[in-house]
């Protein structure tokens, strides 16, 4: 029997802050829209992972573990199942004009770059897991890779295309016109301002927003999770509920 | 007629049902504002600044003021959405008109871009 979780808040606080240390890697300028790209994509292929058999076994009451499927064989069809959607994924954010080629070779690859972006998404990976593992249900883990891959894929989309048109004007020396006061575009124009008081530019802008939509869904579903638990009928300090 | 209180349970699914349905408004929210940025930017790339002011120039000299020598000055350029930009014209030593005239083009995204103006508007 596995240990509960027995702190609601501290579990909500920790999902959240663990998902803005990409952030701090992209302000600090270690990491840009590709390495994003590659941290959030390992925690969300664990958390696919963990869902898909819980899924199957939700839906068809088929449980391959009691079937005799091997552990290895688990992995492997759980990890197709999340490579397939994945590199579309990859593929969709440079466009789908693009070519996986041209994205490899436009960007500045170093081994320890890629160890680094690597490395973080595995650390965001083995909480996830860890939550996952002590009770969140399958509804709220799917939600979670769900509405996780759709800011991703956005996200990393329109940020790597906004960085691309961000440079042609400032080769062109041309100017910015002003969006601020735009009809219709109160959250860009808040953004904008935004940003460009703090002196950023498009690609921290999608960091921003990437970085702040994954910390903003994990710290929301994980209370969802707290309040669909059994357990937390009782005092706040209640545990989730012990997958056996 | 009486109703029962709802049970800690059922706030509980309320609750959780208000914070799913509002998380998925503000992520549709957020990547509507990414998209629109990037947008916004992808028709900037594609206009020249000066081409614009050319543009605002000529046609508001035409169109309000042929006789006048007066240099007309574009003092703002604004992005409207829908691929159309606005420009402010201030005729700064004319006497007619003496306001500020606002243009209105629509943007081609084309290499290089196609501007035309399809509105002029005096602002007293």
């Amino acid at each position: 029997m596995k240990a509960p979780i027995t702190n609601p808040w501290l579990d909500t606080t920790t999902a959240a802050l663990i998902h803005l240390i990409p952030l701090a890697l992209v302000l600090a300028g270690r990491f840009d829209a590709i390495d994003l790209l590659i941290v959030y994509t390992v925690e969300i292929a664990v958390g696919l992972a963990f869902a898909i058999p819980r899924l199957v076994r939700r839906i068809s009451g088929i449980d391959w573990a009691e079937r005799g499927v091997p552990r290895g064989g688990r992995i492997v069809v759980a990890t197709m199942a999340v490579s397939v959607p994945l590199v579309g994924l990859g593929l969709y954010a440079y466009g789908w004009g693009e070519t996986a080629v041209e994205l490899v070779t436009a960007t500045d690859w170093s081994v320890a770059r890629i160890l680094l972006a690597i490395f973080t998404g595995a650390s965001l990976a083995a909480y996830t897991g860890y939550r996952l593992r002590r009770g969140d249900t399958t509804a709220v883990g799917l939600g979670r890779v769900m509405l996780q891959m759709l800011v991703l894929g956005f996200g990393v989309t329109y940020g790597l295309r906004a960085s691309e048109h961000a440079a042609t004007l400032a080769e062109a020396g041309w100017e910015l016109l002003d969006v601020t006061g735009s009809r219709g575009y109160t959250w860009t124009a808040w953004f904008v301002q935004a940003t460009e008081s703090l002196g950023l530019g498009p690609e921290v802008f999608a960091a921003i927003f990437i970085a702040g939509m994954m910390a903003l869904n994990e710290a929301v579903l994980t209370v969802v999770s707290h309040l669909r638990s059994p357990r937390s009928e009782g005092p706040p300090s209640s545990s989730l509920p012990v997958e056996r | 007629m009486s109703s029962t209180p709802p049970t800690r349970s059922g706030r509980r699914t309320a609750v959780a049902a208000v914070l799913i349905v509002g998380l998925v408004v503000a992520n549709f929210s957020f990547i509507s504002a990414l998209s629109t940025f990037e947008r916004v930017l992808a028709v900037q790339s594609r206009i020249p600044g000066d081409q614009a002011t050319q543009v605002c120039q000529n046609a508001a000299r035409r169109a309000l003021d042929p006789r006048a020598h007066a240099e007309p000055t574009v003092v703002d350029l604004r992005y409207l959405g829908d691929n159309t930009a606005e420009a402010r014209t201030v005729f700064a030593y004319s006497d007619r008109p003496d306001g500020v005239i606002r243009c209105t083009f629509a943007l081609e995204a084309s290499r290089p871009p196609q501007l035309t103006v399809v509105d002029l508007e005096v602002v007293r």
